[in-house]
């Protein structure tokens, strides 16, 4: 409770805010749509003040310096959004959907992409984040969320939902989106990753083969990519190929390499593997 | 379900939060500020779908039906051995994330099934921080069964 009054203090000390030099007052019915306003709030609450707090967001303080911005401008939505991320990586999904829910109601360009992409990679929440990312594909066509597009989450979705044609169709348009047809040009490699795994659920190995070598010709030590490649040629009885893409996948992750993506330290990407299940193909194999 | 479970035990809620136990035997308060599992990099060792497979069986095998959809996490402390310590926290959702009860006996079976899982990281936290980090797993639930493994 202290902790929170020491914050919430200069929440109220606030209303004088410096411009130009000179002190000026600034009342509560400071409109806060005002973008130049709602900027400084957030200056000076999340990039001066919980931005510094040692642990950072698992600081027991973070909630509370976004609750001095929602006091004076309960219309920023980033604000819901930044309370929301411990609890979102620590399992607290009540309190981290409603958070995440008002910041995309506030603002749907921003955080309704956001919301469907904790749906789809944190909690697996596939059919409701196919909902999300065409709402969000509606206000933002063509748009993109934590390094891919939003044709890539619905492929995943699709793919985890055991809709093999829509997940087809939805990698076929990220990639398009990527290399507009221009097949010199390379597409993020976990595009290709996952029509690939598409394409083996699918047991097409020929062309999970086709799309897992162009990615391992962009990340060759992707553990997956190997691993996958290696359950394709498994599935057509090449056992030495099998194994030689199994100890590729075992060599890879024991150097340290592992999917890359931003997430991956919170939560499993789908598909992703350990070096149990290397261990456990590799066995099966003997 | 309200009351004890079939194996006696009962689910211990302290004002808005739930635990299977509530013991604690730490100098470090349980409030206090802690390490998470991604910080060490210390999630289980194999892939969700392969914990999501053997809970499954292992929920088959212990034999009722189960109703509900949502989310049940179990939130833990790792110990410097890779224990799983004392005091476990329970939290459920509903399948649109709205608080919610699952039928205490399977959250005691997915508890049974957690304490399966032996492979755990040792914490090697830094100076002056408490000697373990915090864990979780969380079974996505449909209509009784595992849908999905969190993380």
């Amino acid at each position: 409770m202290k902790a929170i009054l020491t914050i919430l203090y200069p929440s109220i000390l606030a209303v004088s805010i410096s411009a130009c030099g000179q002190t000026r007052n600034i009342s509560i019915s400071q409109p806060c749509d005002n973008r130049h306003f709602q900027d400084s709030i957030m200056t000076r609450y999340v990039d001066s003040g919980a931005e510094k707090l040692t642990f950072h967001y698992n600081n027991p303080a973070w909630g509370s310096y976004m609750d001095s911005v929602l006091s004076i401008c309960p219309n920023i939505a980033a604000a819901y959004q930044l309370k929301a991320v411990p609890a979102i990586k620590n399992g607290e999904y009540v309190k981290a959907y409603q958070l995440d829910e008002r910041a995309a109601e506030l603002d749907s360009p921003q955080f309704v992409s956001y919301l469907a992409f904790l749906k789809c990679i944190f909690t697996k929440d596939y059919t409701s984040a196919i909902r999300d990312f065409n709402r969000a594909s509606r206000i933002i066509p063509g748009g993109a969320e934590m390094d891919h597009g939003f044709y890539f989450y619905l492929g995943i979705c699709y793919l985890e939902l055991g809709n093999y044609q829509e997940a087809d169709a939805r990698f076929r348009q990220d990639m398009y989106s990527q290399n507009r047809g221009d097949s010199a040009v390379d597409v993020h490699f976990n595009s290709l990753l996952y029509m690939g795994i598409t394409k083996l659920d699918l047991h097409q190995t020929d062309s999970a083969e086709i799309y897992l070598k162009k990615c391992l010709h962009i990340y060759p030590k992707l553990p997956e990519a190997n691993y996958y490649l290696a359950l394709a040629f498994k599935e057509r009885k090449a056992v030495n190929l099998a194994r030689k893409y199994l100890e590729m996948a075992q060599q890879s992750i024991l150097e340290g390499y592992s999917l890359n993506e931003d997430n991956v330290y919170y939560v499993n990407y789908p598909r992703q593997i350990t070096l149990y299940e290397i261990h456990q193909q590799l066995s099966g194999l003997q | 379900m309200n009351g004890r479970n079939m194996n006696g035990r009962k689910l211990i809620r302290i004002f808005d939060q739930l635990y299977t136990d509530t013991t604690w035997s730490s100098a470090y308060r349980p409030d206090s500020v802690f390490i998470y599992y991604y910080n060490v990099r210390g999630k289980y060792p194999e892939s969700s779908e392969t914990i999501k497979r053997n809970a499954s069986e292992y929920l088959q095998n212990a034999g009722p039906h189960f109703t509900g959809s949502g989310y049940i996490t179990f939130r833990f402390f790792i110990d410097s051995a890779g224990q799983i310590q004392k005091r476990v926290e329970v939290l459920e959702t509903d399948e649109f994330y709205k608080a919610y009860v699952f039928q205490e006996d399977l959250v005691w079976i997915l508890y049974e099934f957690l304490n399966t899982l032996h492979d755990w990281k040792p914490a090697k936290m830094p100076k002056g921080l408490p000697p373990f980090y915090i864990n979780l797993l969380t079974f996505k639930i449909h209509e009784g069964h595992i849908d999905h493994i969190i993380p």
